[in-house]
């Protein structure tokens, strides 16, 4: 019993080496499974053998140790300087192990080139989508944006009942899923309710744009926790209520986005997002 | 017996990280979302409106998260008090509730921001008012009603030396002990597949007090979740306290699992009544 | 993520004891066979569950496998190699199992006006539970499998409970019931029909196929990985769901549509 218990806290205290969790990255597939157009819905289902986009919602996690797909580890978060997006050239370069890393952005823009290229075999085609479902996901969690001045607050912490908790991992675990205990699809029944105009305000512009136009609030994310903060149960409520309408944003956006690069390439009736 | 106790265990432990309130954020959305399954629709476009577009699930347990910003926002909300003898609703509780809707019955009226608010209070505090776990029997007999009965206690549970507070149970506990993979679209679809239109006519019928009293009346007469769990202080020996087993949760888990299905259906009436013109 | 996933897979096995599928993977057979059910046996069915859909009781006889009157099922939930010995150690027959249940029960519906509604509401229980429970691979070769251990990261952890839900769940952890059946139920139709077409016996020796390939796919240092085990786990897993829920379907379809 005890030993249960010791793993079980064990496993909820542990930091997570990456990405939007699980639930998180299955919820942004699902919003914009609701948001794909019959034709692109059918096309991808029949590239992914009958499957949605949500039933591979992380799966270029699943495969990252598999042979053939190690070098997707680098293919999920971005790199600024200050708020100046980091070209792919300059990554490869960078003195930085966590800039290196940051080649998303460039995945991304690949996946999407190869789809629009066309000639692909059953396989590509299917990998190829699956690498845009779970990037655009994590290019819509705030603490993938690597910003070259701001490492030191990656490292900002608090104390929840006097145990340590790093911030960076509040926001890929807690962020939501501290407010909300909802499963997949009623992420969908939740946050896939946007009016036309508000949806078109969200796909506006470019993959590239929209990359560049999180940055502000993607900062801005550091000045809502002081680092090494005390809370108790009551403190942390009130300090998540900051939070909470700001992460699950991000969910509804990023599942948006993510259909209207899926109905760009998939229903020849949509017109396809510009990379820049 | 052991995955159930130690599912608990895990429960209790997950509370401790997840701010376990009455009924939990399972038990809250999962009446939320049955009263939408039974709203009409223009109903359902009129409360909508006044809640920026947001589904009421999404506030199912808004008073639980803000409940610290504002000081009326405590327990008066939460729990509800009746005097033992009637097992009527009684005193600060039912004022809160009356008051409520009135509020929304003149809703046209009201400011957005405030109008907001009574919104929030009600998905949530009528859930609360369903809950086994939030019924606090009074003798009313003396001059000032004294406090008989809430469900508070720490219990015991048999082959395991757990100790667990009974609150806990009713909140999110009970319905999650089983289900920890369903959410509240599962729950409503469950519970809510077919349900006879006589089923919701007989229990949608009365008054809102009326329907307070068949829930401590249940709670009290027909499931007695007090039996049997005399008041211990925490800490008491383990000797003293008391055993609720496997047969007796299925029963709760059951009592439980009606009270949220009923609680949906009387705050789809409510909402219809009021914002289906 | 992964290792908060196996961190937490660990913890979590180290809780389960032989529950079949858990809840999650039992939920969604009966979605998918409720998906699958025609009007007429749905709206029959539910009136004999006070309107309740069939998941609610999904797992039902899980709950009530230790205290009477049920106590006497507790022993249904398993089955055994065809060719194993199926009595104890002292040589006394082993007690009926979850396909010799499943027969029993659509004899005795077979004309289910004729029987009481309690009964025709326990044995939907029964049925929804049991068709979920005979298409567990570590359900079938029982004596086998519960021995059995394995290593993931640097524990060490049961086949059986392993296979109850764990498979699943590193997949779908934050998937609803309803939205795994959603995402499962994409036979079709001739794969539905061929799923449906055969016995509870024909159904039994694919199990056991099922089974052996669970079992025979650990690699001998024991050590699983997604990559050795977990991908390939996971497909065979998410396959019995999802043949269990179409037949889950025609045993109810053939008993209630009429």
């Amino acid at each position: 019993m005890r030993r249960f218990i010791i793993i079980l806290l064990a496993a909820l205290s542990i930091e997570s080496a990456s990405a939007w969790s699980r639930a998180i990255h299955s919820a942004i597939a699902a919003i914009a499974d609701d948001n794909l157009t019959e034709q692109a819905k059918s096309e991808i289902s029949k590239a992914l053998g009958g499957h949605t986009i949500t039933y591979y919602a992380q799966w270029m996690y699943d495969v990252a140790d598999s042979e053939g797909y190690t070098h997707t580890k680098n293919w999920r978060s971005v790199a600024f300087n200050k708020s100046k997006l980091i070209s792919g050239k300059k990554i490869a370069k960078h003195s930085e192990d966590i800039v290196n890393r940051a080649q998303g952005l460039e995945a991304l823009i690949a996946a999407v080139k190869a789809i629009e290229g066309g000639n692909l075999t059953e396989q590509q085609l299917a990998d190829n989508i699956r690498y845009i479902v779970t990037i655009v996901g994590d290019l819509h969690c705030p603490t993938h944006y690597i910003f070259t001045d701001m490492l030191p607050q990656r490292k900002a912490f608090y104390y929840y009942n006097d145990k340590k908790y790093s911030y960076v991992s509040y926001w890929e675990n807690n962020a939501v899923r501290g407010t909300f205990s909802w499963r997949t699809d009623e992420y969908v029944h939740q946050l896939s309710r946007k009016t036309p105009e508000q949806v078109a305000q969200i796909t506006k512009g470019s993959i590239t744009d929209w990359i560049v136009g999180n940055v502000p609030t993607y900062r801005g994310i550091y000045d809502l926790l002081e680092s090494g903060s005390r809370f108790d149960r009551k403190t942390m409520r009130l300090w998540q209520n900051n939070i909470y309408p700001i992460s699950t944003e991000q969910v509804a956006i990023a599942g948006y986005r993510l259909a209207a690069i899926l109905n760009g390439l998939f229903d020849s009736s949509v017109e396809n997002v510009k990379i820049k | 017996m052991k995955r159930f106790i130690i599912l608990l265990a895990a429960l209790l432990i997950a509370g401790v990280n997840t701010e376990c309130f009455a009924w939990g954020r399972e038990g809250h959305a999962t009446i939320a979302y049955i009263a939408e399954r039974h709203l009409t629709p223009k109903a359902k476009e009129n409360i909508e409106k006044c809640i920026d577009g947001h589904s009421i699930v999404y506030y199912a347990s808004w008073l639980d998260n803000h409940r610290a910003e504002h000081k009326s926002w405590g327990k008066l909300s939460h729990v509800c008090h009746y005097d033992i003898n009637t097992l009527r609703a009684i005193g600060k509780p039912r004022s809160y509730m009356k008051s409520t809707l009135k509020k929304l019955k003149n809703y046209r009226e009201l400011p957005d921001s405030a109008l907001k608010v009574t919104i929030y209070h009600f998905v949530h505090s009528f859930g609360d008012y369903h809950c086994p776990g939030h019924v606090a029997l009074y003798d009313c007999t003396g001059e000032k009603p004294k406090k008989v009965h809430t469900s508070s206690y720490d219990i015991y549970l048999k082959t395991k030396k757990t100790v667990f507070d009974y609150h806990k149970l009713w909140d999110g506990g009970i319905i999650q002990q089983n289900h920890p993979d369903w959410g509240y679209m599962d729950w409503g679809h469950a519970l809510d597949s077919s349900v006879p239109q006589e089923y919701i006519d007989s229990v949608t019928a009365g008054t809102w007090e009326d329907w307070l009293h068949d829930v401590a009346t249940r709670t009290h007469k027909q499931y007695n979740i007090f039996e049997g769990v005399p008041k211990k202080d925490k800490g008491a020996a383990e000797s003293e306290l008391s055993v609720v087993d496997r047969q007796k949760m299925n029963e709760f888990g059951e009592f439980a699992a009606e009270q949220l299905l009923i609680g949906g259906l009387r705050m789809a009436k409510i909402i219809n009544e009021i914002f289906g013109e | 993520m992964k290792r908060t996933i196996i961190a937490t897979l660990l913890a979590l096995l180290c809780c389960s004891s032989a529950m079949a599928w858990d809840s999650r993977g039992h939920s969604a057979i009966a979605y998918i066979a409720e998906k699958h059910l025609t009007k007429r046996a749905k709206a029959n069915i539910e009136s004999y569950i006070s309107g309740r859909s069939i998941v609610y009781y999904a797992s039902w006889m899980d709950f009530n496998r230790t205290d009477p009157p049920f106590d006497v099922t507790n022993n249904w939930h398993v089955d055994y190699w065809t060719d194993a010995e199926r009595t104890d150690s002292n040589g006394n027959p082993l007690p009926p199992n979850s396909v010799s249940q499943i027969k029993r029960i659509i004899s005795e519906m077979d004309d289910f006006r004729s029987l009481s509604d309690s009964l025709v509401n326990i044995n939907i229980k029964y049925l929804v539970h049991l068709v979920g429970d005979m298409h567990c691979p570590v359900h079938i070769n029982f004596p086998t499998s519960r021995p059995m251990r394995v290593k993931i990261g640097k524990e060490t952890v049961k086949v059986h409970a392993m296979w109850d839900g764990k498979v699943i769940d590193l997949k779908h952890n934050n998937t609803s019931p309803r939205l795994l059946a959603n995402n499962l139920d994409i036979y079709t139709p001739e794969q539905i029909a061929a799923a449906q077409s055969g016995t509870p016996d024909d159904w039994y020796v694919e199990t056991v196929a099922a089974s052996k390939q669970a079992i025979a796919m650990i690699p001998e240092s024991k050590k699983l990985t997604y990559d050795n085990y977990f991908n390939k786990a996971i497909a065979i897993a998410e396959d019995r769901i999802t043949v269990a829920g179409y037949r889950l379907a025609a045993i109810l379809n053939a008993i209630f549509d009429k």
